[in-house]
């Protein structure tokens, strides 16, 4: 946005500290998450960066904390703890969001689909319902999920956490799904069902092309908000159940190491993936609802 | 004429059937077709969410297990007149209570309704035995083997669990849970002895003095269980409560007969103390509001009037405002700082924008821990931030103390909710045509006032959706003040989590939880109405 040629010297001046402004709050937003990167590849015990780092020593820089992330204990340098755990929670955190995604989203489809009906009664009552779990406190949810899966024997279970994920996961999918659907014609699925395509067929050769990139947003949000929980896992999960975000938290609540930010850095770089990913459906979709005819 | 009479007939479809009933027929098909969609995911919703929340809050005015406890006492204490120490009856009734098991053979007790007339509170069972007898003298059913084989059911349906020896003694420890569950209000009491005894007895001859035994051994364990648990519950309500019940259990085992008065108070001079007395009369209602009572610093007296709880126990109303003052920092902050970048991104063209886009769309998809964690880097005491003050000349003995207290909670918090302030924001700001401030420059005003006047006004709708959204998720916090507030940054959600893991004070956590539930509802509520829920947005 440049300022037009006419500009008072205050317009000026006030211009330029409002883009200094903008700068340092998007500075201060993207600064920390960069700023675990390198130190994740130090290759002393500290959290910080050494001299040596600054000046950009080779010695300065190692993997080794990568190596006690993925199980590899054979660095004889190291005094922190070195476990498999990091792998384990991993692969189970990874188990256990595939699962609630997938249900999230068959769930969260559903729903979407029969709340886009106009005729569907009390819609607003259903739709804040179906939001409900992203707005109650996790905690509040997950003291209520707790006494309730003790009693159904779910406690300390993959089953009941990924029940407890799917909840918190439907209401992304729902949102998304039921944004895409407000600029779905629906005369294409008249259509295609006077051209003689049964419902299910209908749905997935016309509908669901349509709304896929809502529909995968909405899984991507499920999936990482599974990935990324630690307070339901906390009490519902009991001893058993180690997820990546819960060896992040004990890791965090005693003492740091280097280990965890390459686990961060792991984590920063898959966001961005996903981030790239939704961008790019979300033009699609666009796009796709650009052609239609209005 | 045939033209008319044709007007008149009502409109038929292709088969023949009125017009209007077609029509009703498929709008209801449709409804039925958009609720059956719906159907299965509400169902999901409401049995995995909505019930244990609504399961949660009846926990925060249960009050029934010092019912289980006390049933004939609460009988009998309506009689009392409250000013003086109660009489006989009533020492009785509570020495019968806390030493002997009757209460749980006598059946319909687990609720409220207790004859005390019924002599079957008198007899006492034998120490060493026989228990057979007296057993059959409180509650006769217990003669025919029909009343004891559902329980030998379930213990022989666990004995025939096979598989890995971690299953066999799951199943187990579970059947001698369930046992306990039947024969008391307990849930979590554990009848090994009948698990055993009951397997050992076959199920076809005569119930065996062996059985009566069993019997008498765990439901005294359980009634010792039921103690330890309501005690901590009476404790709430007079501090001291708890150590009176332990050292009377060790005490009434020596009483053998009465009077009663004379010799509970001879056990423990506090039961001559009219202020337990009171207490207990403060408990005797199966709902109670004393959680949230004491969750807002405040308790039943003795004349049931609300007052203040002691000057040292304090700390709820104190947390309460504090989480509520966290909030609205926060919220403010990220206002401030959101509203340039919104205006910024707005304002841009589309291919710049997108790149800054990236910028506070990259925090939101990034692991909450993993942003914290990088907050600790950042913020420790040698962290990045200091460091970088110390390379400039910051003098090095006095680093800044920016982690593990209130600024740093206001901090990082103010970091990880900006995105849910900056979009809502942004999406507003984007439909707003830039030609309106030209307008009302064209006509004069200076762009400062143009500003207040046309632009501004025309943004509140996102600044009322991210303010909301922000404070909703800001008053719930838990995690974030856990590992990066401290003692002074903590808030009510880590109270909430400190009562349901640490002191297991359930009730409390529930009624804290309660109360935040209302607000918070309360506020989405606002939102509905102030943006309505259809326009939420992700990304």
């Amino acid at each position: 946005m440049a300022l037009p040629s006419y500009a008072t010297p205050a317009q000026r001046i006030w211009h330029y500290i409002y883009l200094a402004m903008c700068s340092i709050v998007l500075f201060f937003l993207v600064m920390p998450l960069l700023v675990v990167i390198p130190i994740s590849f130090t290759s002393t015990p500290f959290l910080q960066f050494t001299p040596e780092m600054l000046r950009l020593d080779p010695d300065a820089f190692s993997l080794r904390w990568y190596r006690i992330m993925i199980g590899d204990c054979s660095d004889p340098g190291i005094t922190t703890v070195c476990s498999d755990n990091w792998k384990i929670g991993a692969l189970n955190s990874l188990k256990i969001g595939i699962t609630a995604t997938v249900l999230a989203t068959t769930l969260g489809i559903l729903a979407a689909l029969g709340l886009s009906r106009p005729i569907m009664p009390f819609r607003k009552l259903i739709m804040a319902m179906m939001i409900s779990p992203l707005i109650v406190p996790l905690i509040i949810t997950a003291s209520g999920t707790f006494f309730f899966f003790a009693r159904l024997d779910l406690v300390a279970t993959f089953w009941g956490l990924v029940l407890a994920h799917t909840i918190l996961g439907l209401p992304f999918v729902v949102i998304t799904v039921t944004a895409t659907l407000v600029g779905f014609d629906t005369n294409l699925t008249k259509a295609a069902a006077s051209l003689g395509g049964g419902p299910i067929r209908n749905f997935f050769k016309v509908q669901m092309p349509l709304i896929l990139p809502g529909v995968i947003s909405g899984a991507l949000f499920a999936f990482i908000t599974s990935f990324d929980e630690v307070v339901i896992v906390l009490f519902v999960g009991g001893p058993d159940q180690i997820t990546l975000p819960r060896q992040m938290w004990s890791g965090v609540r005693q003492e740091i190491s280097p280990t965890i930010l390459s686990v961060a850095t792991i984590l920063v770089i898959m966001s961005i993936c996903l981030l790239t990913t939704v961008e790019m459906l979300r033009r699609r979709s666009e796009r796709l609802r650009g052609i239609r005819p209005s | 004429m045939a033209n008319s009479a044709s007007s008149n007939a009502p409109l038929l479809t292709a088969d023949g059937t009125p017009l209007k009933v077609g029509l009703q027929r498929s709008l209801r098909r449709s409804k039925l077709k958009a609720v059956g969609l719906v159907f299965p995911p509400l169902l999901f919703l409401i049995v995995l969410f909505i019930i244990p929340i609504g399961d949660l809050l009846t926990r925060s005015v249960d009050d029934t297990r010092i019912n289980y406890q006390l049933p004939l006492t609460f009988a009998l204490i309506d009689n009392w007149d409250r000013k003086e120490l109660p009489d006989e009856s009533l020492y009785k009734a509570v020495f019968l209570d806390l030493s002997s098991i009757n209460k749980f053979l006598i059946k319909d007790n687990f609720g409220t309704s207790v004859d005390p007339q019924d002599p079957a509170w008198a007899v006492s069972i034998p120490r060493k035995g026989p228990y057979r007898d007296a057993i059959l003298e409180i509650a006769p059913d217990w003669r025919s083997p029909a009343n004891w084989l559902p329980l030998r059911a379930i213990a022989v349906q666990a004995s025939q669990v096979t598989g890995a020896a971690i299953d066999l003694r799951k199943a187990k420890i579970k059947a001698e849970f369930t046992i306990c569950k039947d024969l008391t209000p307990l849930e979590n009491a554990s009848c090994s002895n009948l698990y055993r005894e009951l397997l050992e007895w076959g199920g076809n001859s005569e119930p065996s003095e062996d059985l009566f035994k069993a019997l008498v051994k765990d439901l005294s364990y359980a009634a010792k269980y039921l103690i330890g648990k309501s005690s901590t519950r009476m404790n709430y309500e007079k501090p001291g409560f708890k150590s009176l019940l332990k050292k009377s259990g060790r005490k009434f085992k020596k009483i053998d007969e009465g009077p009663y008065k004379e010799a509970l108070i001879k056990a423990d001079k506090r039961w001559g103390d009219i202020e337990f007395w009171s207490a207990l009369i403060s408990m005797q209602d199966p709902q109670t509001s004393v959680y949230y009572l004491n969750s807002l610093d405040r308790k039943w007296d003795a004349d049931r009037e609300i007052i203040m709880q002691p000057e040292e126990r304090r700390v709820y109303v104190m947390l309460w405002k504090r989480t509520f003052w966290l909030s609205l920092i926060v919220t403010l902050g990220c206002l401030v700082l959101a509203y340039p970048v919104a205006h910024l991104l707005a304002t841009l063209p589309l291919r710049h924008s997108n790149l800054l886009m990236i910028c506070v769309l990259m925090p939101f998809w990034t692991s909450l821990l993993v942003r914290i964690v990088a907050w600790m880097v950042m913020l420790r005491s040698e962290g990045v931030v200091n460091d970088t003050l110390v390379a400039f000349g910051w003098p090095d003995e006095s680093r800044l103390q920016l982690m593990y207290n209130f600024t740093g909670t206001v901090i990082v918090m103010i970091q990880i909710l900006l995105p849910f302030m900056i979009l809502p924001i942004y999406s507003v700001m984007k439909t707003i045509p830039p030609s309106y401030m030209r307008a009302a420059q064209n006509l004069g005003a200076p762009p400062s006032l143009a500003f207040l006047r046309v632009y501004m006004p025309q943004t509140l709708p996102g600044v009322g959706a991210g303010v909301i959204l922000v404070f909703i998720v800001a008053i719930g916090y838990y995690i974030t003040p856990e590992l990066v507030g401290g003692k002074d940054g903590r808030l009510i959600g880590n109270m909430v989590a400190y009562h349901m893991q640490k002191s297991l004070n359930w009730g409390l956590a529930s009624a804290m939880g309660a109360i935040l539930l209302v607000g918070i509802l309360i506020l989405y509520w606002i939102y509905d109405k102030v943006v309505g829920i259809d326009n939420m947005k992700l990304g």
